[in-house]
């Protein structure tokens, strides 16, 4: 009986894409990032010339490469969701291959870029603006591991379960995810790479 | 006005082009405080593309759509603010 009292939102709202929960939680992750946000803005209007100076040290055709291999991820994803609405394993599993691709390609690039700038003496310690990069950038990479993590799990488990509603509903939660992953790169992308170059 | 209904890649092709123009005109620009606004005002117009099209929030319930697209409204208004007033 007990367990008929907590019951999943999984069924509830069938039409919604995703459930409730996932929602939730990338509002949650939205007011975390907004308030690190909030905090490099306000220590860039008090040194702002250390951080124009420290922003030039940032290559902008980096960051941009990181926002083609992320948009074009969640493109996939997309395309992924729709093919798994519609029971076409094959299409879903070669969209979900591809955006896993790429995110492993924004990682790949973030991992060059961090030792690159630890090789040329940039550490989070090294001053105020190369504290907030490798710490806003850094919880956005973990969000990107933890999203192709979930994909992974997807991955794996569409052979057996892409009939099913929970994979379904599984399929657009790592969605949602993926999808908010990339819209905070899209607000870090100019804050961090092109507003310094004025 | 593009519908909810608009295909997929054809957001992903408005994206890229939206990635490019904006570092186009963050590298190119002479006036930095338009280079500035604009470059952030693009930001917010694809983050908004990105959730009218790829998350689907005009299904999910009502007041996610309200506080999806007013988080973008902030985050844009912050940064223009705070890069300008810098």
């Amino acid at each position: 009986m007990q367990s008929n009292e907590v019951r999943s939102d999984i069924s509830d709202h069938e039409d919604h894409p995703g459930t409730s929960g996932i929602w939730t939680f990338v509002f949650i992750d939205m007011v975390v990032f907004f308030l690190f946000f909030l905090v490099y803005i306000s220590e860039r209007l008090r040194l702002p010339d250390i951080f124009s100076v420290s922003q030039r040290q940032l290559d902008p055709l980096t960051g941009l490469a990181s926002a083609l291999f992320l948009l074009t991820s969640s493109w996939c994803m997309v395309e992924a969701v729709h093919a798994t609405r519609r029971n076409a394993e094959r299409a879903a599993a070669l969209y979900l291959n591809l955006a896993l691709l790429l995110g492993a390609f924004f990682a790949g690039n973030k991992l060059i870029e961090y030792s690159d700038k630890i090789a040329h003496g940039l550490s989070p310690v090294s001053n105020g603006f190369f504290t907030f990069y490798f710490l806003i950038t850094g919880l956005h990479f973990i969000h990107v591991i933890g999203g192709m993590v979930f994909m992974g799990h997807c991955r794996m488990r569409l052979s057996t379960e892409l009939a099913s509603k929970n994979f379904r509903k599984k399929m657009e939660n790592v969605g949602l995810f993926w999808h908010f992953v990339d819209v905070l790169w899209l607000f870090i992308f100019p804050m961090l790479y092109l507003a310094g170059t004025k | 006005m593009l519908k909810s209904q608009t295909k997929p890649s054809t957001i992903w092709l408005i994206l890229m082009a939206l990635s490019l123009f904006s570092t186009f005109v963050a590298e190119g620009s002479k006036h930095a405080l338009y280079a500035i606004c604009a470059i952030f005002i693009i930001a917010a117009l694809k983050g908004d593309l990105v959730i009218i099209h790829y998350m689907e929030v005009r299904h999910a319930a009502p007041h996610w759509r309200f506080i999806y697209r007013s988080w973008l409204g902030v985050m844009v208004v912050l940064l223009i603010a705070g890069h300008v007033i810098g």
